[in-house]
């Protein structure tokens, strides 16, 4: 087998234990395949490693590393500074979950864009500590039950905001950041190969939905993650030093509650006058967010819906023509 | 390893449960455990797996005595073996150490084709708890159905108490969910009496 | 009364009986059906106290140090890589003489990551300055929590709960719950001497050198001294007040007349009561002692207990590479000062995960000679556990 032939190697190939339906599989797939075999992985604790490497199995055919849950973005910059001065430009790119990104990660995040590091780091965020049983991190949306965050007498879910956290790493002044999602597959790959041709600290903040600790149906993963672009809480943005350079357009706003309603994460939400006000306040935000990003009217040649339809040629076999059989129930895997 | 301690009639069961995440595997040991509880025995149930994951294979082990249950061991000499999915037969050992004599539950329609014809000493009760499980929760659980056929086929616990520990093992899930959770626990356990009165 | 509970729910409970008002932790399994259990007693008012999801077992540790500092009864969770993130604060609570009480859930540390149950982790931290207590079941999880509260604000040492993962947090088992009233009665309001408080202000965590440091370290080491009658005291009256107590530092099992004696930490000492009573039937004089206390180390009581003894088996869930298993060597150390000959034996097991069978464990009896107490042994594998791959 020839790995650099893309059509038949995957950088993570089958028979890992994710979950059926794993947002977070779906967008590691993606992305390994359209940064390839050369490049040197390192991944921190968290769901996608914990399922691709169980008990002396790999699912990785590429070079990979895992450490502790802190430091993924500290040992990528220690592989990056080996490598440098080598001639090959092997790209090193850092592979983390919310918590490796937002919580306990965030201090080596913050020192490895700081100085500058030659590095990728992807964050899939699927808004919680899920391979531990579905604890809040930072990312965890307000209104959100986990088992740390629980609904009771006393309590409507998690309290805090979901963390902005692209906000926080822009402010590093970093050459290139952006958000992305499983549901819009083109935006995803024409973000990758931009990053991939910049160099210095990228970041890449990439919605995954999780039936598990959503409580969705696993055959809605992709409609999920469309929701959360199109109904403006998870809005899709590139921003290079500090700037805010791309917007995807929503050519409709969705209520919020179209995608509430899908997940049982928030069906408490749905069930008291406290958890009402909750929902009004979730469609508030994303009404902020609208507003903040220029979501409805940004000029731009991307709205969520010609981004479903378009067609983007290259590597991969993801190339779809133009025209109604892309969209609704494709998983695009 | 206890089965030989003390005079006199020693009640004590050690059963493995196999099934995958998600298809409640830890719940039916606890259920199991708080209902020989309940019945007034010893008793003990823990999991062993990875971590949260949907599909990965998970075991589970229960305990049932008359004395105090002082280790905390893995069950490798059961007495009874539940299968909440037929598909893990194929791939692992399964019954690995089931003692003679001693039961398989099995989540399956019938016993499967290959052990067919095996003379080995045990006994198959076969019923399509997956099946069960959609018709009264709405969802393939087949884990209160296969509880049921285990009480009915053992007599190691009793389908009363069973009932009693679902609903309040199971109270925070609503009043619905328990009520379908006993009726599939009671087909289970119509099975599993209809299973030995035919092997009888 | 008696109820079938999980471990985790169990502590949760003691913890919550306690009445802290600040939990902070961080998710790690197995650690988690405790903190999560706490989360919704809060949000269900059950519980008055600040929960707090820290960003890292590193925040952590740090939440519950200002909390105690603050004069608030705290409480935190952790176990493996956590409580090896937690390690500067920890030494630092310890050092700063803070009453913490901590519940660590016993698992392996990486690499390879490994979420099963051994001894490294509470092991690597037994220079801290933590008072650690192993239990054996969750009843006795139970108990020592809320004597570990009392333990710790007598005393002014950070007391670590060392609770086997899985094993003990994932089993559900017979279990009492103390009421309300009762461990009010037995654990009084805490009143920090040193808080931090405008009204009187002090300095904590201030600087040292060369001619006072020393002096710190020994104030530790005495009050670790005075801990050992602490222990045994409030054990006591706990068996007084409730009815259940675990023999203060040390616990022993069929010691009368026992030729050979297993030594061992954790619930592993279910398991060796069987193995005890199996071999006593087949006519062997064999007993066993549990240390339900490592720090501070029981010498005094071991030198004791063991004094008839001809032959010491210690079987331990941890090891320092390139040396040999921490409990053999203090146990060789405490004999040796007090001019004991009996040779001591040291095995390795339990690593990971790996089950120690009682077949295992009769074997380890039944085949040391006294000749084997210079070489480093592991326990050989159950034979269904040495096969690789499906764990």
């Amino acid at each position: 087998m020839d790995r650099r032939d893309a059509f038949r190697h995957n950088v993570l190939t089958a028979g890992h234990r994710a979950c059926s339906g794993c947002g977070e599989a779906m967008a590691a797939r993606m992305v390994g395949d359209l940064i390839g075999p050369d490049a040197i992985y390192i991944n921190a604790t968290g769901c996608l490693q914990v399922f691709t490497t169980h008990n002396q199995q790999t699912a990785w055919q590429v070079p990979w590393i895992h450490s502790v849950f802190a430091n993924a973005a500290a040992v990528a910059a220690g592989v990056e500074a080996a490598l440098r001065g080598r001639g090959k430009a092997t790209p090193v790119v850092v592979q983390a979950g919310d918590g490796g990104t937002f919580d306990i990660g965030l201090q080596c995040l913050s020192g490895m864009i700081e100085r500058g590091h030659d590095v990728l780091f992807v964050c899939y965020d699927n808004e919680a500590y899920m391979n531990t049983g579905v604890q809040r991190s930072s990312s965890t949306p307000h209104g959100v039950r986990t088992t740390t965050s629980p609904p009771g007498r006393l309590s409507q879910g998690k309290h805090e905001l979901k963390k902005d956290v692209i906000s926080i790493i822009a402010a590093h002044h970093l050459p290139y950041a952006a958000t992305a999602t499983i549901a819009y597959f083109p935006d995803l790959k024409a973000k990758v190969e931009k990053a991939l041709g910049i160099e210095g600290p990228r970041f890449l903040h990439v919605l995954s939905p999780c039936p598990l600790g959503w409580a969705h149906d696993s055959a809605l993963s992709v409609t999920v993650s469309r929701l959360a672009v199109e109904t403006g809480l998870f809005p899709l943005l590139e921003l290079e030093h500090g700037e805010l350079t791309g917007v995807m357009r929503l050519a409709e706003q969705k209520p919020v509650r179209d995608y509430l309603r899908l997940q049982g994460r928030f069906r408490h939400l749905f069930d008291s006058k406290e958890g009402l006000e909750e929902i009004r306040h979730l469609q508030a935000l994303a009404d902020t967010r609208i507003r903040r990003y220029g979501l409805l009217d940004a000029e731009t040649t991307w709205d969520t819906h010609s981004a479903m339809h378009g067609a983007r040629h290259g590597r991969g076999g993801y190339a779809r023509a133009a025209g109604p059989a892309a969209g609704e129930g494709n998983d695009g895997s | 390893m206890n089965s030989e301690q003390g005079s006199g009639e020693r009640h004590f069961h050690e059963i493995r449960f196999h099934g995958r995440g998600g298809q409640g595997v830890v719940s039916a040991a606890a259920l199991l455990a708080l209902a020989a509880f309940e019945d007034g025995y010893e008793s003990q149930a823990f999991p062993r797996f990875g971590s949260e994951r949907r599909g990965a294979p998970v075991e589970a082990y229960v305990r049932i005595s008359s004395a105090p249950i002082r280790a905390h061991n893995q069950v490798y000499t059961p007495d009874a073996v539940v299968i909440q999915d037929a598909g893990l037969l194929r791939s692992e050992p399964l019954l690995r150490g089931l003692r003679s004599g001693g039961l398989v539950v099995l989540n399956r329609e019938q016993r499967p084709a290959e052990s067919e014809g095996e003379d080995d000493g045990l006994r198959w009760i076969c019923l399509p708890a997956s099946r069960i499980g959609e018709r009264h929760l709405g969802r393939p659980l087949p884990n209160t159905a296969l509880l049921g056929a285990l009480a009915a086929a053992s007599g190691w616990v009793g389908l009363p108490t069973l009932e009693r520990v679902i609903a309040s093992h199971l109270a925070a899930k609503g009043e619905e969910t328990v009520k379908a959770n006993i009726e599939a626990l009671r087909e289970g356990h119509r099975w599993g009496l209809q299973a030995e009165e035919a092997a009888s | 009364m008696r109820r079938l509970l999980e471990g985790s729910q169990a502590v949760a409970e003691a913890v919550r009986l306690c009445r802290p008002r600040v939990v902070a932790a961080y998710p790690i399994t197995p650690q988690t059906h405790i903190i999560e259990r706490l989360a919704q007693h809060v949000a269900d008012g059950e519980l008055e106290a600040e929960f707090i999801s820290a960003e890292s077992e590193f925040g952590a540790a740090s939440l519950v140090q200002g909390a105690v500092a603050a004069g608030a009864r705290s409480f935190t969770a952790t176990a493996s890589q956590g409580l090896l993130l937690m390690t500067e604060v920890l030494y630092n609570i310890a050092g700063m003489r803070l009453p913490l009480v901590m519940v660590c859930a016993n698992r392996a540390l990486s690499a390879p990551i490994n979420i099963f149950c051994d001894h490294q982790d509470s092991m690597a931290l037994r220079d801290a300055g933590w008072i650690q207590i192993y239990v054996e079941s969750n009843q006795e999880a139970v108990d020592s929590v809320i004597q570990a509260y009392r333990l710790a604000e007598a005393c002014e040492l950070p007391v670590m709960i060392c609770m086997d993962g899985f094993l003990l947090t994932h089993t559900y088992e017979p279990v009492v719950l103390p009421a309300q009233s009762a461990v009010d009665e037995y654990l009084p309001a805490f009143h920090f001497a040193r808080a931090l408080d405008p009204a009187r202000p002090m300095t904590l965590g201030g600087g040292s050198e060369a001619d006072n440091y020393q002096e710190y370290r020994v104030a530790q080491q005495r009050a670790m001294e005075n801990a050992e009658t602490v222990i045994e005291a409030f054990d006591a009256e706990f068996g007084e007040q409730f009815g259940r107590h675990y023999g203060g530092m040390l616990q022993g099992y069929r010691l009368e007349g026992a030729e050979t004696v297993l030594l061992v930490l954790g619930s592993l000492m279910g398991t060796v009561r069987d193995v005890v009573d199996g071999l006593r039937e087949r006519g062997q004089a064999v007993g066993a002692l549990r240390l339900r206390c490592f720090r501070p180390f029981p010498a005094q009581g071991l030198v004791r207990l063991l004094a008839e003894a001809r032959r010491i088996v210690v079987l331990e869930k941890a090891f320092s590479p390139g040396a040999g298993g921490m409990l053999a060597a203090e146990v060789r150390a405490a004999l040796q000062q007090a001019g004991s000959m009996t040779p001591v034996e040291g095995v390795i097991g339990g690593l990971g995960g790996r089950d120690l069978t009682p077949d295992v464990i009769e074997a380890l009896l039944r085949d040391g000679t006294p000749a084997d107490t210079g070489t480093l042994r592991f326990a050989p594998a159950h034979r269904e556990q040495g096969a690789p791959s499906h764990g």
